[in-house]
């Protein structure tokens, strides 16, 4: 039985990754005397002490420089942004000095990027962004984005343990939400031995033969909410968690295309600029021949996130709309 | 007279409470609206709460270094004003985790959103895309096309398929429908694939007969019937010039419509809808024609009786050996009648309970040794009738279906054997094919039940 939340199985991978590693420690803003604003490093300065757990001023491109700084000469350090909005302070150092060494042949990045994202807070325009698509045309990074307690701590143990930049969103309406509501798929058993989740492969959630949903994050849910209800109406979707959106899982997209050959894309990202435009190119240049439908994409729509929790809640993606959309591409 | 509660604001999201600092009026001083009234400090920034109204500070109920939660009320104004703030938004309250916990408070709120405001912008059938609705008519999408080349439907038969897709385009469910009926008529009549096992293997016995010495032979006296038989039919083959004519019939439409109708007709009729009656029909409609009367008559000599009724005589296998029941003025039945008819001879005679009279005056017989395994044969005619028409079994055969392609098709072979002294071989092929036309092409609809 998965008792643990989501921010649990977080502060557990980075504990267990500072025990085993000594080169890895944590970077950012209230992290180690505050125990971190969502507090999920709470108890680490205690333990690990300043040099492990620092405490930073509030200069996101000072310490991301300093960081990547500090991991080419060898250590392997874990930047929280407080929120996920922050990083664009920090752009510069990642794109350039973090994410481009590799082919510069600058030496090697071994950093992870810690971002809580995402919407639905009432957090307003600076603390609710999706920020993987900002990093998205961007060679040379990682990004991975874990919807359940399960995927986020074997993510970050794979995030820690790699060699590259990896950018790893924390979504924060996930934080501290009782996995023992969620559905069979995000409940999985985190086992007490050490284990990891590959990054670049993406997870079926539940098999269907009618329509393939593609998606990522928060709107997992809303996916499974709405495969459930179509399943009762006498057709299957395949759901599939996308969990990482650097390197995408691109065999498993075209395989579940190949069954179906109905796509729907969906995202808490804006649906223009989302990562949904390029799979779903990707889908029309390489499965062309087993379409049925063209591929459908549903993101929020093109404008900041809103304050006001009513307008917040139109702005978002809706299981209304979900639906709609699905039985609509199954009548096609 | 109305009161006005000092309420402590909150001055950010993550602020909890905030100290008193000092009062600037004291109780029983007036005020005006918008006027400072106390400061107070939260863990961010000093600030001055003002008063909403005009009136008079008639109570503080905090007082000076205090800490209060946000939302306290600090003090009372008395005002003969109605206040027309809005009410502060407490709802958040109760989503605050204590203090000391999380700095920054994510509130667990429900996971899924509905909106009574529906987007539909991003389903396939948002109107606002431009294509045209005619497009879709002709439409066959990648996955479609796939599918028609992989089931090698033909353009003829893809123009009769029906579009139930979006607009009306063809959609894959439209293509394996089909593909599924199309199966069903093929199946009904099975491929039987030589299969030779352990278990169906045909022992030959090598060794002579065992039998009583004294018996290695039976001689026995010929039965009635088939005295009777035998007579018949030494006169049938010595006396009369008899030809058969041999042509093939594709029975795809009519297996297809029995099998989507056997069951209904059963339940509502109580009889089977069998190929004996259905190739009769046939026989029955192809005869009325005035061009084919010489196949109904009866020849006696030289004189050749042309009936104008149809008695159809229905050959019978039965363990007595062949008996021929006749169904009277056959033409004159409708389908129910003749279904009914054919079946009640057919069973008594089985049971040898015909009457008299009811294996006489038939004007024309017709054979269906199908079920005994044999494709074909060529039956000999009953004296003094002139013609007899056999059908053997459905066998699935590869055919042309077009121009370029072969197919599978259940075919059944008619034979049709006639006295040439009465009909040619030309009248006799017209009348053959005739009848495989009724058959191929029988409008099923006007067969009523």
């Amino acid at each position: 039985m998965n008792n643990k939340t989501y921010s649990d199985a977080i502060r557990e991978a980075l504990w267990e990754e500072m025990e085993r590693d000594e080169n890895v420690y944590l970077i950012g803003e209230d992290i180690g005397l505050g125990g971190g604003a969502f507090y999920i490093t709470k108890g680490f300065h205690e333990k690990f002490g300043d040099l492990r757990v620092v405490d930073t001023p509030l200069s996101e491109a000072g310490f991301t420089g300093s960081a990547i700084g500090s991991s080419l000469a060898g250590l392997r350090p874990v930047v929280e942004f407080q929120f996920a909005d922050f990083v664009t302070e920090s752009f510069k150092m990642i794109v350039d000095f973090a994410a481009g060494n590799f082919f510069r042949k600058m030496g090697e990045v071994p950093i992870v990027f810690r971002l809580p994202a995402g919407a639905l807070t009432s957090a307003g325009p600076f603390h609710s962004q999706n920020p993987e698509i900002w990093f998205f045309g961007t060679p040379g990074i990682k990004i991975v984005a874990p919807s359940n307690s399960y995927d986020a701590k074997g993510l970050m143990k794979s995030a820690i343990r790699d060699n590259n930049p990896v950018i790893f969103i924390e979504y924060k309406k996930f934080y501290n939400y009782p996995t023992s509501e969620l559905p069979a798929p995000l409940r999985i058993e985190i086992p007490e031995e050490d284990y990891e989740v590959t990054i670049g492969k993406a997870r079926i959630l539940s098999e269907g033969k009618d329509i393939s949903l593609i998606t990522y994050g928060t709107t997992v849910l809303q996916a499974l909410k709405a495969a459930e209800q179509i399943s009762e109406e006498g057709a299957s979707v395949e759901v599939i968690d996308l969990r990482t959106i650097i390197p995408f899982d691109k065999e498993t997209i075209i395989d579940s295309v190949k069954k179906t050959g109905k796509i729907l894309f969906l995202h808490e990202a804006r649906k223009q600029g989302g990562i949904s435009g390029e799979l779903s190119s990707l889908i029309s240049e390489e499965a062309f021949e087993y379409l049925d439908a063209p591929p459908i994409r549903i993101g929020a729509i093109n404008t900041p996130v809103p304050l006001s929790p009513p307008l917040e809640k139109a702005y978002l993606p809706n299981t209304q709309e979900i639906l709609i959309a699905l039985r609509d591409l199954l009548e096609y | 007279m109305f009161e006005e509660q000092i309420q402590m604001p909150r001055m950010g999201t993550s602020v909890h409470e905030s100290t008193i600092l000092s009062w600037k009026k004291s109780e029983g001083d007036k005020v005006r609206k918008g006027e400072p009234i106390l400061s107070a400090e939260s863990d961010k920034i000093e600030f001055e709460i003002e008063s909403t109204v005009d009136g008079v500070l008639k109570t503080i109920l905090k007082e000076s270094n205090s800490v209060v939660p946000v939302g306290s009320i600090l003090g009372i104004i008395v005002t003969e004003n109605r206040p027309e703030k809005p009410e502060i938004d407490d709802s958040n309250q109760e989503n605050l985790p204590n203090s000391n916990e999380q700095i920054w408070a994510a509130p667990v709120a429900p996971l899924d959103l509905e909106s009574e405001e529906i987007p539909s912008t991003n389903s396939i059938k948002n109107p606002s895309k431009k294509s045209s609705k005619t497009s879709y008519l002709n439409f066959l999408s990648p996955k479609v096309r796939k599918l028609i080349a992989q089931h090698k439907i033909s353009d003829a038969k893809l123009s009769e398929i029906v579009g139930t897709g979006f607009n009306g385009r063809i959609s894959s469910k439209d293509i394996l429908d089909f593909v599924n009926q199309r199966n069903k008529i093929q199946n009904s009549v099975k491929y039987e694939d030589l299969y030779v096992s352990e278990n169906n293997l045909v022992n030959i016995n090598f060794s002579p007969i065992e039998i009583d010495s004294l018996k290695k032979e039976s001689h026995e006296e010929l039965s009635v019937t088939r005295k009777k038989i035998a007579k018949n039919l030494l006169i049938s083959s010595t006396t009369i010039p008899q030809v058969t004519l041999f042509l093939d019939i594709d029975m795809s439409r009519i297996i297809s419509w029995r099998e989507s109708n056997k069951k209904g007709f059963k339940s509502r009729h109580n009889l089977n809808l069998s190929y004996t009656t259905i190739i009769s029909i046939g026989i029955i409609s192809a005869i009325r024609m005035p061009i084919y009367k010489t196949f109904n008559a009866i020849f006696r000599e030289t004189k050749l009786e042309i009936k104008r009724y149809i008695n159809l005589g229905i050959a019978t296998d039965t363990k007595n050996g062949l008996i021929v029941p006749v169904i009277k003025d056959a033409d004159s039945l409708s389908f129910i009648e003749l279904s009914q008819k054919i079946e009640d001879v057919t069973k008594r005679a089985k049971t040898n309970s015909l009457d008299p009279g009811e294996t006489n005056d038939a004007t024309i017989t017709f054979t269906n040794f199908g079920h005994t395994g044999a494709s074909s044969g060529n039956p000999l005619i009953n004296p003094p009738q002139v013609s007899i028409i056999g059908t053997g079994k459905i066998n699935s055969k590869v055919i042309p279906i077009n121009q370029t392609e072969i197919g599978i098709r259940p075919i059944m072979n008619l034979a049709l054997t006639f006295d040439h002294r009465i009909n040619d071989g030309a009248i006799a092929g017209k009348f053959a094919t005739t009848i495989k036309n009724n058959i191929e092409r029988m409008n099923l609809k006007q067969l009523e039940f």
